[in-house]
């Protein structure tokens, strides 16, 4: 209904494997630290898809991302059973991106040859720092030579398109260690990062042992300060900054997350996956047990929400200024109409003169202090229903 | 009329008003078995949520007694101290009045204020012990205490559960022996009192009114004395669970009329309906009007709603004829009214009756007292808002309100008290026994004191067990200075304060304290000063927001955000903006939740 750039409408397939060998002390994504329905788990899967296979009404689907949890914990034969069932089920571009999270740990030469022979061909590498004690604060499983070593395998294995994911804003990282992950990642040549900023979400373990005083508690300044510094280096390596937590070389763009962002259309499978086909977005069950008992009928999907108009426009605008593609006023006069462009331009116009936003044709695009911010002015912009 | 009785139920607040009245309705048969709950009268959402009669309600019941039949009017009265007028105007409409004390508390403050107000009236007053069904209650040792109190034989004291319905017997045939019957002239020319009020949306006012003298019916061509309007009166019947019409009614009555009146303004509680052709030449004394206790803003959130607020304050004055108010402009807030409460429950009410009923989201600014400004040319300007005090060089003294408090208490409790009231600036005035471990102190403090939190207070310092009931005595000098708040070195005058010299430092510090944990972070520091003049007597920051972007925005990530986001735009719309500070509403009442 509210599509976006339409030259840019991809749909996508994302994939939520509920398995970790323990949990990280950050974590708040649906994943448990007990295997013991691993082996029904994929059964589950294959059912859900197939019950779900019109979700997408036939769209080609260029992407496949195998999210988590941990995917590297799924038994290559898994891997390939679901690589079966979704070329069966679904109309999947010949050279579709298809990525696997791994975890360091579970990264050997061995696995990642076996990995090679299945249709994955982009690792996501959960590397979050090359230094123990970081690794320690966040509860990590793997250590500080397994990442160094884990990154260095993919290479060796051949895995061209390679991504791994830092934090930033921990503690116990100083400033010399953030550059020094940095150099790290740059030393590796990969051409692409994703960089989070250390979020303290409620009910996680880590808001609990803050609250303790058992473990430091996260600083705002530390964590505005290194955002800085992360934006500044990349740019100096010549990365795009595309997406507020995302950097690429030209080309590199992670295919899949960009459908997010773009307001693309994806099918969410495995428990809590979510999913969005431009008029509804669908959660499944937060819980395996029932997602397993549930997942050959539609009832895997526990909550459909259908978006209004402002609903799209908030999401449009929230989404858009967080990427190098900007936000769009022509798009939003074309699509919402020209009352939800005046709403936005005016809106806009207060943090233009602050140097947060920039205008260039008819887009809107966050400055470097803009990024900051980010939330807060994507919430000015917003349009209120009942207006 | 020889059969009528009419009587109101007062007591201290919660001591079972409302549930004797539910066992009389139930054992007259006047209420089905199908209708019945609990504390049936009182019918406002209001009233069921907190569990608290806010209006005086009346009723009519019908009952058969020792081969006769009797028609019994009864008005439940609130018992909380700042709708005491309530009480004293059923009190105009009645002949006897139950005066409830509850067993395990005993004689408390409201106990002894309503029996005043009802002994003035001559009516006769019939003492219930209740809840005498609790494992609490000291029959013997409160019974000892209302027959000192008013002076009664032992056998007339009632002991009554109003939970289980013991002894509602015993109180129906109390009524019907003891209370007299009313008197007045069926014939002479017609004298109603209105003593209420209230607002239906289909049928307008309707007003409550009491027959005196005379006889009014249906269609009949009547006047309000001291309104000087004339109606018809299209509809008059009596009150029972529903109106109930009739066609005459006479000298002794109680009931409604409904006479196609608009305007609250037309009917004034305390006026007397008579007839155009041989009016009655006499009034009946009526009541005084009620006085605001305090004033405060009130301000639509959207600025655009001004008109239609004024309209629903308007309304709700159709049901409460104590609420007053006037327009009053706010450089902080724009356009509002002023607005004069019973007190602070009666604040909070009507705040909360504009959101239920007329969905209106308010600002409500800190509550102040009436203060009396004298200018050095000897004028005299009442000021109902700091921002109202004559300048500095034109003002000669400031006058402010104090009470005659009353206050009941286990004497353990008594220093602890005596304490509170000091430092309030009370001067006490007046201690008596009223048992070997119950004692009454009586204080002259001022009112601006008791506004906020000395009730609070003197509950938690005393368990629970301290009463309190006050009246205004009269106006003092006071050495007041006026408080002002400052944000960004800009003074927002919905802040500001007149408060007493010697409170002023710890005040202003308590309140930047507050403000800061209030007033949310903005991409720039905000400066939080309180002066007096231009002194600053205290500073507080609220810090720059560094940051504000969230780390993930994948999937479901983005509802989950884009709600949290919708509802943060929200907020940021209904804040005030003074100078580049964005202040949220709840800042306004920063004062009242000082600890
Ligand atoms: N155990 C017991 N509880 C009672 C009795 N009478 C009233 N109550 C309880 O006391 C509380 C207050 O009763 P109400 O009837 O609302 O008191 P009220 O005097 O009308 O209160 P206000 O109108 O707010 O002044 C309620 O929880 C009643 O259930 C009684 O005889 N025994
Ligand atoms: S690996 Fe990822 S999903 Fe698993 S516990 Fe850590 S943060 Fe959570
Ligand atoms: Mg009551």
């Amino acid at each position: 209904m509210f599509n976006r750039q339409f030259k840019f409408i991809v749909a996508g397939i994302y994939i939520h494997i509920p398995f970790c060998r323990q949990k990280c002390h950050y974590c708040n994504f649906f994943s448990l630290a007990s295997q013991k329905n691993l082996s029904t788990f994929t059964d589950a899967l294959l059912l859900e898809m197939a019950a779900r296979k019109d979700y997408l009404s036939g769209e080609t689907v260029k992407t496949i991302y195998l999210g988590g949890g941990t995917p590297s914990l799924l038994p290559v034969e898994d891997l390939k059973r679901i690589a079966e069932k979704i070329h069966q089920l679904f109309n999947v571009e010949e050279n579709a991106e298809v990525t696997l999270e791994a975890n360091p740990d579970d990264i050997s030469p061995d696995y990642l040859q076996q990995l090679k022979a299945t249709f994955v061909n982009r690792l996501s590498i959960g590397i979050q720092s090359f230094f123990a004690d970081d690794l320690h604060y966040l509860n990590r499983v793997h250590d500080e030579n397994q990442a160094q070593r884990a990154v260095k395998e993919a290479q060796d294995a051949g895995f061209e398109k390679l991504t791994i994911d830092l934090i930033y804003g921990i503690p116990t990282l100083t400033d010399e260690k953030w550059e020094k992950n940095l150099n790290y990642f740059f030393e590796t040549g990969i051409q692409h990062l994703s960089a989070y900023a250390l979020t303290v979400e409620p009910r996680t373990a880590l808001a609990h042992l803050i609250g303790k005083g058992k473990l430091t508690a996260v600083d705002e300044f530390q964590s505005a300060r290194q955002f800085e510094m992360l934006i500044q280096r990349m740019e100096n390596e010549g990365f795009v900054h595309y997406e507020i937590s995302n950097f690429a070389h030209p080309g590199h763009y992670s295919k899949h997350n960009s459908i997010y962002w773009l307001g693309g259309h994806y099918l969410g499978l495995g428990p809590s996956a979510h999913s969005y086909n431009g008029l509804s977005r669908q959660w499944n069950v937060s819980n395996l047990a029932q997602y397993i008992r549930q997942a050959g009928v539609e009832g895997s999907v526990d909550e459909i929400e259908i978006l209004t108009k402002a609903q799209h426009y908030n999401e449009y605008v929230m989404t858009s200024l967080r990427t190098s593609w900007g936000c769009d006023l022509e798009h939003i006069e074309n699509v919402f109409g020209k009352i939800m462009k005046a709403h936005c331009f005016n809106e806009a116009s207060k943090f233009i003169a602050m140097q947060q936003l920039r205008t260039e044709g008819s887009r809107l695009f966050l400055t470097n202090k803009g990024k900051l911010y980010a939330d807060g002015i994507a919430a000015s912009l917003f349009f209120e229903e009942n207006l | 009329m020889k059969n009528t009785r009419n009587f109101c139920i007062i007591a201290h607040i919660d001591h079972g008003k409302s549930t004797l009245a539910d066992r009389l309705l139930q054992s007259t048969n006047t209420i089905s078995e199908r209708d019945q709950k609990e504390q049936v009268l009182d019918s406002m959402d209001l009233e069921r949520e907190r569990g608290i009669t806010i209006k005086s309600h009346a009723i009519q019941m019908e009952y058969h007694f020792e081969g006769q039949d009797y028609v019994l009017n009864l008005i439940d009265t609130p018992g909380h101290v700042d709708f005491s007028y309530e009480v004293s105007r059923s009190i105009a409409a009645c002949e006897g009045a139950l005066l409830i004390v509850d067993a395990s508390q005993g004689i408390q403050a409201q106990t002894i204020s309503n029996m005043y107000l009802a002994m003035n009236h001559d009516l006769e007053i019939i003492p219930v012990l209740n809840k005498i069904d609790m494992e609490s209650a000291m029959p013997d040792e409160v019974e000892d205490q209302i027959i000192e109190l008013i002076g009664c034989k032992r056998e007339d004291v009632l002991r009554v559960s109003a939970k289980t319905g013991f002894g509602v017997d015993a109180v129906l045939e109390a009524i019907i022996h003891k209370i007299p019957a009313p008197k007045g002239d069926p014939n002479a020319p017609l004298q109603a009192l209105i003593f209420d009020s209230v607002f239906n949306s289909f049928r307008g006012i309707i007003a409550y009114f009491r027959i005196m003298n005379g006889t009014l019916s249906k269609g009949d061509h009547v006047k309000f004395v001291a309104t000087e309007k004339e109606y018809h009166a299209d509809e008059i019947g009596v009150l029972r669970l529903k109106q109930f019409p009739k066609q005459t009614m006479s000298a002794g009555d109680v009931g409604y009329i409904i006479s196609g009146i608009k305007s609250s303004k037309e009917v004034k509680v305390g006026d007397t309906i008579t007839h155009v052709q041989n009016a009655s030449t006499i009034a009946i004394d009526g009541f005084e009007n009620v006085k605001p206790m305090v004033f405060a803003g009130i301000y639509p959130v959207d600025a655009d709603d001004y008109e239609e607020l004024r309209s629903s304050i308007e309304k709700l004055q159709l049901n409460d004829a104590s609420l007053v108010f006037e327009p009053e402009s706010s450089a902080a807030l724009g356009f509002g009214f002023r607005c004069g409460f019973l007190g602070l429950l009666h604040m909070e009410i009507v705040q909360e009756r504009l959101d239920r009923e007329f969905d209106m989201d308010v600002i409500t600014t800190v509550p102040n007292v009436q203060f009396k400004a004298y200018t050095t040319s000897g004028e005299m300007i009442e000021v109902h808002n700091p921002s109202g005090l004559p300048e500095q060089t034109k003002l000669d003294y400031i006058e402010e309100p104090y009470i005659i408090s009353q206050i009941i208490t286990k004497s353990e409790y008594l220093g602890n008290i005596m304490t509170l009231c000091i430092e309030k600036r009370g001067v006490m005035k007046n201690q008596v026994y009223l048992t070997s471990d119950r004692v009454e102190v009586t204080f002259e403090m001022p009112l601006s004191e008791i506004v906020f939190d000395f009730y609070d207070k003197l509950k938690s310092i005393s368990r629970g067990y301290a009463s309190f009931d006050y009246h205004i005595e009269g106006y003092q000098r006071a050495n007041l200075v006026k408080l002002d708040i400052l944000l960004n070195s800009e003074a927002v005058d919905a802040l500001s304060t007149l408060i007493h010299r010697d409170n002023a430092y710890s005040f202003g510090r308590r309140m930047c304290e507050k403000l800061r944990e209030l007033i949310p972070r903005q991409q720039f520091d905000i400066a939080i000063q309180a002066s007096i003049g231009s002194k600053i007597i205290a500073r507080e920051t609220v810090k720059a927001l560094r940051k504000d972007v969230t780390a993930k925005c994948y999937g479901g990530d983005i509802s989950r955000k884009r709600k949290l986001l919708e509802k943060q735009k929200k907020g940021k719309k209904r804040m005030r903006q003074v100078g580049n500070v964005e202040i949220p509403q709840t800042a306004f009442l920063a004062v009242l939740k000082l600890d």
